[in-house]
């Protein structure tokens, strides 16, 4: 009877579960106001799951990992350290980095070297990429931006300032998603 | 009293009607739309704009400020800076085209040296002239007692100008 009611007033029947909801919203039926909700912010989440950008998501997110450093580390687990950051990067990864003194093709080893030897200069510090936006190329490449944050404990990673924002080209190779190009962004010039 | 204590418990507990939900919802949109797009609250970390502008104080960027205009010589502004929710407060000292360099502490644009009241920390720096880029504006702070090094500053391009600071 209620139903009979419902559809009168309504007019539901035949009516799809997004109209249900903005109906439902009217609280004149919280219940299936929330369970019509709840399908919707499924429905994104699931949306939300796959696809190469969640997957280079979660390929910088690992990176900040292994780039974060805890603590003392001993010869061993640094050089585990150094064979997983390399996993990241292509055989040869185009950097731009002048006030390196870096700029063109870099070979792996020598980035991940260069990579493990600021890491020997600070005792502590993490490693974060936020605001990731990613670009798919026609070429299956991916055109990445971030922002990275360093904090850390000492005077120098303490700094607000101690952000940045980087532009990266990644390239599927065998699953995995590897870096092939790494420019700073320059926000501020002198 | 009671009519007193009666408002009181109105403010403070209010009945969960359909208005209020209404009203609730309605406010929570404005002020995020208000906060987050065209007054956005900015909490001032670091000395660089002193005295202009206090460390620690708490400044709003209007941002509807350039949507009709460009930014001006001498304008306090919000440089975008490391992502979208971080940001630099500096002083546009140029435009496009225009030669910067100090001499001494002194600005000079175009070769013209430029009186700054706003300057009054003690300056010594120097810097090679250097043209800004179309698109762009020379920004710096309003405090020059650090060293040239450690003050960041320079050209900055015209979409990263969020808006101006009330001050």
């Amino acid at each position: 009877m209620a139903t009979e009611l419902d559809t009168k007033r309504f007019g539901w029947q035949g009516r799809s579960e997004w109209v249900s909801c903005v109906m439902d919203l009217r609280f004149e039926r919280p219940i299936g106001a929330i369970r019509s909700l709840l399908w919707i912010v499924m429905v994104f989440l699931l949306a939300g799951c796959g696809g190469p950008e969640r997957e280079i998501i979660r390929t910088l997110d690992r990176l900040a990992e292994e780039l974060s450093k805890e603590g003392q580390e001993s010869v061993v687990s640094l050089v585990g350290k150094g064979q997983r950051i390399g996993d990241f990067l292509g055989e040869t990864c185009e950097v731009e980095l002048p006030e390196w003194m870096m700029t063109g093709p870099q070979r792996r080893q020598d980035l991940v070297q260069m990579a493990l030897g600021v890491r020997g200069g600070f005792a502590r510090f993490q490693v974060a990429f936020s605001e990731v936006e990613v670009e798919l190329l026609p070429s299956g490449d991916a055109l990445v931006y971030a922002v990275v944050r360093v904090s850390g404990d000492s005077e120098d990673l303490s700094r607000a300032l101690n952000r940045g924002e980087v532009s990266m080209v990644m390239r599927p190779n065998q699953g995995r998603w590897e870096i092939v190009r790494l420019e700073p962004v320059e926000a501020i010039r002198k | 009293m009671n009519d007193r204590m009666h408002w009181l418990e109105r403010f403070f507990f209010p009945r969960m009607t359909r208005r209020f939900v209404l009203r609730l919802l309605g406010l929570i949109v404005v002020s995020f739309l208000v906060f987050g797009y065209a007054l956005i609250p900015l909490c001032l970390n670091g000395k660089s704009m002193e005295p202009t502008l206090r460390d620690g104080s708490i400044r709003f960027c209007w941002v509807p400020s350039y949507w009709m205009a460009d930014p001006a010589v001498g304008d306090v502004v919000a440089v975008r800076f490391g992502g979208k929710r971080h940001y630099l407060a500096k002083r546009i000292v140029a435009k496009e085209g225009e030669v910067v360099s100090f001499l001494n502490g002194m600005l000079y644009i175009d070769g013209v040296p430029k009186t700054e009241p706003y300057v009054v920390l003690p300056c010594d720096w120097n810097l090679e002239p250097r043209v800004v880029d179309p698109g762009h504006y020379y920004v710096i702070g309003d405090n020059r007692s650090v060293s040239i090094e450690e003050h960041v500053f320079g050209q900055v391009s015209r979409g990263r100008i969020t808006g101006r600071i009330i001050p």
